[in-house]
């Protein structure tokens, strides 16, 4: 799985979408097509951003590509992931929401006009960390944490339940018990006795 | 030791233990330093229901000895003795002491007596240089409904050697518990030695005020009554065999101090079972056999299967254990359904219980196993059949015969005394011939030192020849409905299920006392109890009393009695108690002795009150027939090996 790109575009006066950072890892593409790609992926997360409302997620599939698009409802601050089919949702929606923080943060809308000056070079060392997806989702992380652990937990309460007496001889030893006693020996009715013949 | 307290009585007990506990604490604080405890054996066990040894080691005691006999090898120098006043302990302690003198070590020994100390004792002490003191340790609680003075031995020392010391004792405890609950204002009994204790009782209230004037005993806020009942009175039912489960371990295995000894094969894994395959070994020195290992496993009710299973009837108690068996396996399958975290960690909070519950069940199926084996015998079978008959008063010839067959079978002794007696007892002697006959079997199969035993018997009125009057106890058993034909082990609707058809002749008297009589079977209390429409319920009866049965009383060996302890002004019973706004609390003390099978009895009736009496037991220890006929038994060293006395 592999994030192919990460881009953040704004508006500006004119109603005119315009780029303000963009980083790309084309390492998988062969070494000619790189330019390509990287043009098809331009245009795709420009127009995947301009089509996108303030406040809207969406998740876009261009032929082998896949682009998550997150607008920010606020501001005019849009991000766009391209990434190959493999590349989780929810990961890249959390890599948005963290990357468009951090712009946010350090660059005020006042400084988009001019998107030449902005220098954002943590977005190219998200987009290699993040290459790896557990490394950006908490939530996978912890779950799959949670599923090592269930499954610690099962072979544990297994080998638990395995050692010392299995239950279901003692079942059958209390059923053998149940049915060896009977009820003790009880005087019996005494029909000999005081034979009164009334 | 926790499980004290859990209940909902109205009479917290744990505060007796607490009050023992904090008066040994004093004890072990009044010598400085590490010291080392040397306990004799009889003590250890009750001493370990009140303090565990991490207690001790908190008030610096570094070891503890067993007192007996031979030298104390301990490097320790501070020595702290607790025992029981007699005479063979003191000759240990003299023993040590002359021992130690000898290494010319420097010892400080220091001796509290239990519950308190003897002239005699004293005088054999003189000469050597021990400070002595007392602890007062007396009643001491197993259950929230049951205490036991742990003394040995009180039904010999009563009834044959009219040592009268284990009265005192229950007086102090007894003053010593009201001390705590306020004045009893009612005390009942029947028995000679009954009597003596309630006088005694009276006495001391009387010089507590003289002493002290400014100690005003109030009057209790929950117990109205005092049952006191010489063991002498019903002898019939510690001859009985038992058949409540607590009952049938006793009997079986014996227990002490709310604790049995049991194989380890029993209670622990299957697998040591199949031991024996490797001691198959071909060695050329011959190998000897490991002895069994023995496991303590504690009868208390922190073990909550046993307390479901204790006072039930044997028969029933394989039922229980595989619906258990069943539920727990079931419980166990839960995990399969645990998905998310939360569903598991559930799961897993639950397992613990889980698991001590089956190392319950095994442990109790295993117990269980053993008594099976046990009650399955013809012997048991006939001896319970000619038990059955005599109580009921059947076929007594024939009884006769059968014992005979016992004796000619080697049938161990006590249980064919168990039978002689209650024979003897139930109809009032044997026939000159009968007794004769029997005297000269017991002596020829079981050894001449037996005579004593017999005479012994015959002091205590168990085994005699038949008086000029005929016998009292046909009267007794149907006033008091002693034999009971339907009985619903599963669903018992009377107290005569804990002997399969005859209830405790002990327990009828407690039902004619706060009840009036013996209950109507399939009548429950409840039916009976006038209900206060405006809704303050039944409230609780006051006690009856002996009315309407003197009749039957003066059957029964020892005298009857009926005592009112006032308080000089204010109210002869608490306005609580009397307006019902809680349960009353019957107080019964066997003196002598009490068996399991009485105790089960007594919380069947009180669980038939339906909470508006609760009952607590006290007694001067816990016994059963074997234990008791011990007690009274001569024996002998036949040149090392002991005589065939015990079972």
């Amino acid at each position: 799985m592999k994030i192919y790109s990460v881009s953040i575009y704004s508006r500006d006066s004119n109603e005119e979408t315009i780029r303000l950072v963009a980083e790309y890892d084309l390492s998988n593409f062969g070494f000619f097509q790189r330019s390509t790609v990287q043009d098809i992926i331009m245009v795709i997360s420009k127009t995947i951003a301009e089509r996108t409302s303030p406040g809207q997620r969406q998740r876009v599939e261009e032929q082998s590509y896949v682009g998550y698009v997150y607008a920010r409802s606020d501001i005019h601050l849009t991000g766009v992931i391209i990434t190959d089919e493999e590349y989780p949702q929810r990961v890249s929606f959390s890599v948005l929401n963290k990357i468009l923080d951090e712009f946010l943060i350090k660059f005020p809308p006042n400084e988009w006009s001019k998107p030449e000056t902005i220098s954002f070079p943590e977005m190219k060392t998200y987009l290699i960390k993040y290459q790896d997806p557990k490394q950006a989702d908490q939530i996978t992380k912890v779950q799959e944490q949670l599923d090592e652990t269930k499954q610690v937990m099962n072979r544990t309460i297994e080998s638990l339940l395995q050692r010392g007496e299995k239950l279901d001889d003692l079942i059958d030893r209390s059923q053998e018990i149940s049915f060896q006693s009977k009820a003790f020996y009880k005087q019996a009715k005494k029909t000999n006795s005081c034979c009164t013949i009334s | 030791m926790s499980h004290l307290g859990n209940t909902n009585s109205s009479l917290n007990v744990n505060s007796l233990r607490d009050l023992a506990r904090k008066e040994l604490t004093n004890v072990l604080d009044s010598v400085r330093g590490k010291k080392c405890l040397v306990l004799d054996p009889n003590i250890s066990g009750p001493l370990s229901l009140i303090a565990g040894f991490s207690l001790l080691k908190e008030h610096g005691v570094e070891k503890v000895h067993y007192l007996q006999q031979g030298p104390l090898e301990t490097e320790l120098e501070s020595l702290i003795y607790i025992c029981r006043p007699q005479l063979h302990y003191m000759k240990y302690i003299a023993e040590h002491i002359a021992h130690h003198q000898k290494d010319a070590s420097n010892y400080e020994y220091n001796l509290f007596f239990v519950p308190r100390r003897t002239m005699i004792c004293e005088r054999v002490l003189e000469e050597a240089g021990i400070t002595i003191g007392e602890y007062h340790l007396d009643l001491i609680p197993f259950e929230d409904d049951l205490l036991s003075l742990e003394l040995d031995n009180t039904f010999k020392e009563l009834y044959l050697d009219g040592d009268y010391t284990s009265i005192y004792y229950a007086a102090r405890a007894l003053m010593k518990l009201q001390a705590k609950f306020g004045l009893i204002p009612r005390v009942i009994g029947k028995g000679d030695c009954a009597k003596h204790l309630a006088d005694m009782l009276l006495r001391m209230r009387k010089e507590v005020a003289v002493d002290d004037p400014a100690s005003t005993l109030s009057v209790s806020q929950n117990i109205d009554s005092l049952i006191i009942l010489d063991r002498s009175v019903d002898l019939i039912s510690p001859l009985c065999t038992q058949l409540t489960y607590e009952g049938l371990i006793d009997e079986v295995f014996g227990i002490r101090a709310s604790h049995v000894e049991v194989d380890s094969a029993i209670v622990g894994p299957t697998s040591q079972k199949s031991a024996p395959a490797s001691a198959t070994s071909t060695s050329t020195t011959s190998q000897p056999s490991t002895p069994a290992k023995k496991k303590k496993v504690p009868l208390n009710s922190s073990d909550k299967l046993f307390v479901q299973l204790r006072d039930m009837n044997f028969a029933v108690v394989g039922g229980v254990l595989n619906r258990v068996a069943r539920r727990i396996n079931e419980n166990y399958e839960e995990r399969h359904q645990a998905k998310t975290v939360m569903q598991i960690r559930e799961f897993i909070n639950k397992l613990g219980g889980l698991q001590s519950e089956h190392q319950s069940l095994r442990t109790h199926t295993g117990i269980a196993e053993e008594i099976m084996a046990y009650t399955v015998t013809p012997e048991f079978n006939k001896a319970l059949e000619v038990q059955q008959n005599l109580a009921a008063g059947i076929d007594i010839n024939l009884q006769n015969e059968h014992i005979e067959e016992m004796i000619d079978r080697q049938v161990p002794i006590l249980q064919v005394l168990r039978l002689l007696c209650l024979l003897s007892i139930v109809n009032g002697g044997l026939k000159q011939k009968s007794f004769e006959f029997f005297k000269k079997e017991i002596l020829q199969t079981y050894g001449f030192e037996h005579l004593q035993t017999l005479l012994n018997l015959e002091r205590l009125n168990m085994f005699v020849k038949q008086g000029s009057a005929s016998s009292k106890f046909n009267y007794v058993r149907k006033h008091l409905q002693l034999i009971v034909d339907e009985v619903d082990e599963q669903n018992p609707q009377d107290i005569s299920y804990v002997y399969s058809g005859y209830a405790p002749l002990s327990v009828r008297l407690i039902q004619c006392v706060t009840k009036g009589g013996p209950t109507p079977i399939g009548n429950p209390v409840g039916a009976n109890a006038t209900t206060n429409p405006t809704g303050t319920g039944g409230a609780a009866k006051g006690i009856v009393g002996w009315k309407g049965h003197e009749e039957a009383l003066k059957m029964l060996p020892g005298k009857t009695f009926d005592e009112v302890q006032k308080l000089d002004e204010g109210a002869i019973i608490s306005k609580k108690l009397a307006q019902g706004q809680q349960p009353r609390v019957t107080l019964v003390f066997f003196l002598g002795g009490c068996t399991y099978t009485e105790i089960s009895a007594i919380r069947f009736m009180a669980q038939q009150d339906e909470g508006q009496r609760e009952y607590i037991i006290a007694t001067t220890q816990i016994v059963n027939g074997n234990s008791l006929l011990n007690s009274i038994m001569q024996k002998i060293d036949h040149l090392g090996n002991s005589a065939g006395g015990s079972s």
